[in-house]
Order: structure tokens, then C-alpha cells, then sequence
């Protein structure tokens, strides 16, 4: 696949159903180079869905999704292979050598697990692993559908730090499904809320303040006021 | 999980065949009439002097020869049958009656309708052994093919892995166990098979042997050669298909998370 330089990619759905019900309604994304965008919502409200359509899982819709380039994707569940180890993970699915498999592990701090099988790592490990794997793709658009749910919360917070350290400064058009506040304000440079059914942009925000040098708790408060958000999750 | 073989589980195997070969001879002192029923001492005896004779190695490889011909006819032929089922719903709308109708021929049929139709010759025996078996194949691979995880198929599209890769790293290794267990129900019904197209219409192999002994009333020579194909098949599955189980489930032994 063609790799797309500096064009961002733009997503812009017009409707898309399953089996006759509307799930998604005009929705409108664009991702530059080295943004990070995130998507949240309540549970079930498309989100993954939007994902799907953007990793060209799911061509049924109407509208278009350009300038995608090369994907790499972490799932919702780690989705590796049980039967080979971490290494043979990587470049299985990425096609790359064992050094830069090493590297991507290395990246993701699980340089010493390279011969672990996926049923020895913790989740959190595991969802590590799916990072290196979607990282080695050497991706234009990577996304990330809720990489840090289902952990707990101190393991999240180091996966937090490690995608921030690695998003910093890298070229990706990322894009970050998410339901959690925390995940919003530590990694994103704009947010989209969805919300209505069929799905459709409630509000957007941008986050002007650099990732690193970010105050936290008070663009938490902000994205609070402005996507009208009541809680740290929307469940 | 495959157990392993601990000297416990040894121990009680062995003891287990020595309680049977106890009651084999218990029925047989009871029975006291060699002809109907000899002892598993009597069975030896003419087991080995037809090993010596080199007939038993002849006739059992001959058999031999047809159950892996037929093995790797029907595995090859039922698996992508199973596969392309499990995977493509329109093409299992199309070839689930014919599985049903086949599933339920009774294989005297078969094997009947081969040779009138093929004639009598090795085509038509390992014909008729491998249509008996391919849609049982076939349905255990079809139902382990729809089990196929779906989302590491959307990681296969997502990564696009090229097909040859996906095939071999992501849906094989899927496939293995019911791969495992279709080889193993085959392998088991497919000599069985065998000996009945042997008894009808060839000239060599146990099931032929058993034809003769039959007609001799010789239950000595049809219990020494049966015997002989039973171990045959035993060291297979011990030799063969035990040993590649288990390296291929290798992985879910190797523990979990620390």
C-alpha cells in the first residue's frame, strides 16, 4: 500500500447501518500528520465501529475514507497469535525482520519477553505487544481502540506514558477510540464527542497545550465543560 | 491438554491389558474348544510363526498401503471440503445435503457401488474407503472452521498478512486440534473399512486373510492377524500422532502470565 507523506487523512461518513438501522450518521474526521484525535462516547454508541470502517475492516457505508496509507492497529483485545511467542507475533504479522521486531518490543519495554507466548504475558503486557506489533508496521494511520481499558488503573497510566513517549514527535495520524477522560487530556490533541442514535458529532474540542507540558487536571476540567462530560467514564 | 505419560499411567495401561488378556483366557478355559475361541497364548504362537513366514509383514503392509492412500485421499479431500463450508456459508447451503446424503450411505454400499462401477482393483478399494470417509471429514472440519476467530481475521486484514502467511501462522494452527481429532476418528474407522473392501473383493491384505480363515473357520489365524493390525495401528497413533499433538499444542503448556 501507498504510503500518503504529509496528507491527513479525512474520514466523512454520511450514514452506515446494520442490517437496516442506522448506527452511524454524518460524521466528519480528519487526522493530520503527528495529531492525535481522539473518539469517545458512551459504550455502544459506534465508536468501534468507526474504527473498523477507518482500518477498512468494513467497506459497507456510505461515504468516504482517504489517504489512509498503511494501518496498525491495537485492538480492543490483544488479538495475537497464542501459539507464537511475542517476537513471532510482530513478524508474522508485519513482515519485518527479527531485529526490528526486537526493536518494536524493546520500544514497548518487553525487550526481554521476545520469546514469551502471549498466555505467559499480563493483559497489560499483551496489549504492549499488540503496540510493538501495530508500531513495526511502520503505520501511517495508527488506531487505537481502547488500548487501555480493561486494565487496572496503574497499569494503564504506564501504557499512558509509554504511548506518550512514543507519540511524541513520531508522524502518525492517530486515532484514539476511547471512553476515558484520563486517556483524552494525556494523549489527544483534539477530541470528538458522539453521541445521538443514529451517532453524529455532539461537540469537538481542541487541546492547544503540547502533550508534555500539559496541566492535566485543569484541561480535564475543560473538556468536562465543553463535551458537557460528567464523569472520568462513559459507560 | 495431553496428558503426559507419568509410570503411574504406564503401570495401570499395562495392568489393564493384563486384566484383559486374563479374561480372554478365563473365557477361553471356560469355553474349552480351541476352534471357537483359543487362548491369547494359541494366538501368539500362530502370530509368530506367520511373522516368521513373512506372511503377516506381506499381508499388513498391503493393508497398510491402502489406509494411508485412503487416509490422505479423504483427510485432503474432507478438510477442503469442511473448510471452504465453514468459511462460505453459500457454498455450505450447497454442499451441506450432499455431506447428509453421503454421511448416511451405509458403507457396504459404497464399497459395492465402486466395485461394480470401477471394477475390481486398488482404485475402486481406496475409492470406496475414502468416500466413506470424506464426509465425516469434512463435517468435523467445517464445524471447526466456522470456529475460527474473527477477530484474528480482522488482524490478518488489518496487517493485510499475505494469504500463504495467514494460512500457515494464523488459520492452521486454529484448525490443529480438530485436524487432531478428524485424522484420529478417521485413521480408526478407515482401516476398519479397509478389511471389509479386502474381505470383498481383493486378493492380499488382513481383511482378504480374515475372508480365508473365515472359510477355514480358523479364529486362531483371524484373531492373530486381527491382533497383529490392532497393534499396528497402536505404535501409529503412539509413534506418530501422539508426538505431533503434542508439539503442536506446545504453546498451552508453556504456563501463564507471571
Amino acid at each position: 500500500m501507498a504510503t500518503c507523506g504529509d496528507s491527513a487523512v479525512k474520514l466523512e461518513i454520511t450514514g452506515k447501518s446494520f442490517g437496516g438501522t442506522p448506527v452511524l450518521g454524518r460524521i466528519s474526521l480528519t487526522v493530520a500528520p503527528g495529531e492525535v484525535v481522539a473518539v469517545t462516547g458512551p459504550s455502544g454508541i459506534g465508536k468501534s465501529t468507526l474504527a473498523r470502517i477507518m482500518a477498512g475492516l468494513d467497506h459497507d457505508f456510505d461515504g468516504t475514507c482517504t489517504q489512509i496509507g498503511r494501518v496498525g492497529m491495537v485492538f480492543q483485545n490483544p488479538t495475537l497469535l497464542p501459539w507464537r511467542s511475542a517476537l513471532d507475533n510482530i513478524r508474522i504479522a508485519t513482515g519485518c525482520d527479527a531485529n526490528a521486531a526486537c526493536d518494536a518490543l524493546d520500544q514497548v519495554e518487553l525487550g526481554t519477553r521476545q520469546d514469551s507466548f502471549p498466555g505467559q504475558l499480563s493483559l497489560g503486557q499483551q496489549r504492549r505487544v499488540a503496540l510493538a506489533r501495530a508500531l513495526a508496521a511502520n503505520p501511517d494511520t495508527l488506531i487505537l481502540d481502547e488500548a487501555f481499558a480493561s486494565l487496572d488503573e496503574a497499569t494503564a497510566g504506564r501504557m499512558r506514558s509509554l504511548a506518550q513517549s512514543i507519540l511524541q514527535g513520531s508522524r502518525y495520524r492517530t486515532i484514539l477510540i476511547t471512553h476515558n477522560l484520563v486517556d483524552v487530556v494525556h494523549l489527544a490533541d483534539a477530541v470528538l464527542m458522539l453521541g445521538q442514535n443514529p451517532a453524529v458529532v455532539l461537540a469537538e474540542h481542541k487541546i492547544s497545550t503540547p502533550r508534555p507540558i500539559r496541566d492535566l487536571k485543569a484541561e480535564m476540567a475543560i473538556v468536562r465543560r465543553k463535551l458537557h462530560w460528567k464523569t472520568t467514564d462513559l459507560e | 491438554m495431553q496428558p503426559k505419560n507419568s509410570w503411574g499411567g504406564i503401570v495401570k495401561g499395562l495392568i489393564s491389558l493384563g486384566l484383559f488378556l486374563a479374561l480372554w483366557a478365563v473365557m477361553a478355559a471356560i469355553v474349552q474348544d480351541s476352534s471357537m475361541l483359543p487362548t491369547p497364548g494359541r494366538v501368539a504362537q500362530v502370530f509368530w510363526s506367520e511373522a516368521l513366514s513373512g506372511e503377516i509383514a506381506f499381508h499388513m503392509q498391503a493393508t497398510l498401503a491402502r489406509v494411508v492412500a485412503a487416509f490422505v485421499l479423504a483427510m485432503s479431500i474432507g478438510s477442503m471440503i469442511g473448510i471452504a463450508a465453514g468459511r462460505n456459508p453459500g457454498f455450505n447451503l450447497w454442499a451441506a445435503p450432499w455431506l447428509i446424503i453421503f454421511l448416511n450411505l451405509p458403507a457396504l454400499v459404497v464399497i459395492v457401488l465402486c466395485y461394480l462401477w470401477i471394477g475390481l482393483n486398488e482404485v475402486a478399494a481406496v475409492t470406496a474407503v475414502a468416500l466413506n470417509k470424506i464426509p465425516m471429514i469434512a463435517v468435523m472440519m467445517r464445524e471447526g472452521a466456522r470456529a475460527l476467530d474473527p477477530a484474528l481475521d480482522d488482524m490478518t486484514r488489518t496487517f493485510a498478512i499475505p494469504r500463504w502467511t495467514s494460512w500457515r501462522h494464523v488459520i492452521v494452527p486454529q484448525l490443529a486440534p480438530h485436524f487432531a481429532s478428524a485424522g484420529r476418528a478417521g485413521f480408526a474407522l478407515i482401516w476398519k473399512i479397509v478389511l471389509v473392501v479386502e474381505f470383498l473383493g481383493r486378493s492380499n491384505g488382513v481383511g482378504f486373510q480374515i475372508h480365508l480363515n473365515f472359510q477355514l473357520f480358523d479364529v486362531a489365524q483371524i484373531l492373530a492377524y486381527a491382533m497383529g493390525f490392532v497393534a499396528l495401528m497402536l505404535a501409529v497413533e503412539f509413534l506418530i500422532v501422539q508426538p505431533w499433538e503434542r508439539s503442536a499444542s506446545k504453546w498451552r503448556r508453556a504456563g501463564t502470565a507471571q
